[in-house]
């Protein structure tokens, strides 16, 4: 008899396995009812092909939609606080009365900005001060 | 075969249940078990319908079908029968070499189903940790530490003789 502890694994590869009777595949066709056809529903639903275009469209559309709502603008329509308003609109008014550049530029650097209320910082409010 | 072709059915038979045979006798042991867990993965595949559009690798999926129906119906048995392995009964030559067969053919219906079934596959199938991995649905490492356990336990018992 062989050493069990040396060729364990050489006795089991020279087994072989019985073989697959020949009436199972009867046995299984005739056990096997087979499901109703598939709809093109189905056929869809289970299409990798089909779910990667649903999903590539959805995301069209989404990109589109924020576009058109502009969350994608940079720069551009930057906007321009009221103090920066207020200091360009001062520069502007003591260069056009005629005071030099330089000068308007340190005149405007020193004034004090009040909160103006919307009434005064009208163009009412402007021609008033010239 | 989702368009309800039995042709289809019988050519998925053709190309899978040999293999899938030897993986039931590999964990059951008898030939009649491996029979009816075969059987029942066919039954239970054709009844599927549209869920088969899903299935993208029908010969793993089928082996897995075949190992949980297997651990299914052993849960509910219990512990499984120890059950001597179905060989083809090859003429030995000597009844020294025929005696030695019947031990072993014992000695694997004696270990664990998911030790024997590693084994079965590997040393008598020849197929390899990987594949036996894809088959089963468990890590390659499982697979050879279960071998390695199987094998020892295997050497064991028939040291003892």
């Amino acid at each position: 008899m062989n050493d069990p502890k040396t060729d364990v694994e050489t006795r089991l590869r020279r087994l072989r396995l019985a073989p697959l009777p020949d009436e199972l595949k009867r046995r299984v066709m005739a056990a096997a009812s087979l499901a109703p056809r598939a709809s093109w529903r189905d056929r869809a639903w289970y299409s990798r092909a089909w779910r990667v275009a649903a999903a590539c469209t959805l995301l069209a559309v989404v990109v589109v939609d924020r576009w058109s709502a502009g969350a994608f603008r940079t720069g551009g329509e930057a906007t321009v606080s009221p103090a920066a308003a207020e200091r360009t609109w001062v520069t502007a008014g003591v260069a056009d009365m005629g005071v030099p550049a330089e000068m308007a530029a340190r005149l405007t650097a020193r004034a004090e900005f009040v909160p103006l209320t919307a009434a005064e910082t009208s163009d009412d409010a402007r021609a008033a001060m010239r | 075969m989702a368009d309800g072709d039995r042709e289809a059915l019988a050519e998925l038979y053709d190309r899978h249940a040999a293999a899938l045979f030897r993986h039931g006798l590999a964990l059951a042991g008898s030939s009649a078990d491996a029979e009816d867990l075969v059987q029942g993965v066919f039954v239970k595949l054709a009844g599927f319908g549209v869920r088969l559009l899903g299935i993208r690798c029908a010969g793993a999926y089928m082996h897995r079908m075949l190992r949980t129906a297997f651990l299914e119906g052993v849960r509910h048995r219990g512990v499984a029968a120890e059950v001597p392995l179905d060989t083809l009964d090859v003429a030995a030559g000597t009844g020294a070499e025929e005696a030695d067969r019947l031990a072993l053919e014992t000695a694997l219906g004696g270990l664990p189903a998911e030790q024997r079934e590693v084994i079965v596959l590997h040393s008598v199938q020849g197929l390899t940790f990987r594949e036996i991995a894809g088959m089963t649905g468990v890590s390659m490492w499982t697979i050879a530490s279960r071998y390695r356990l199987g094998l020892e336990r295997l050497r064991g018992m028939l040291g003892t003789r």
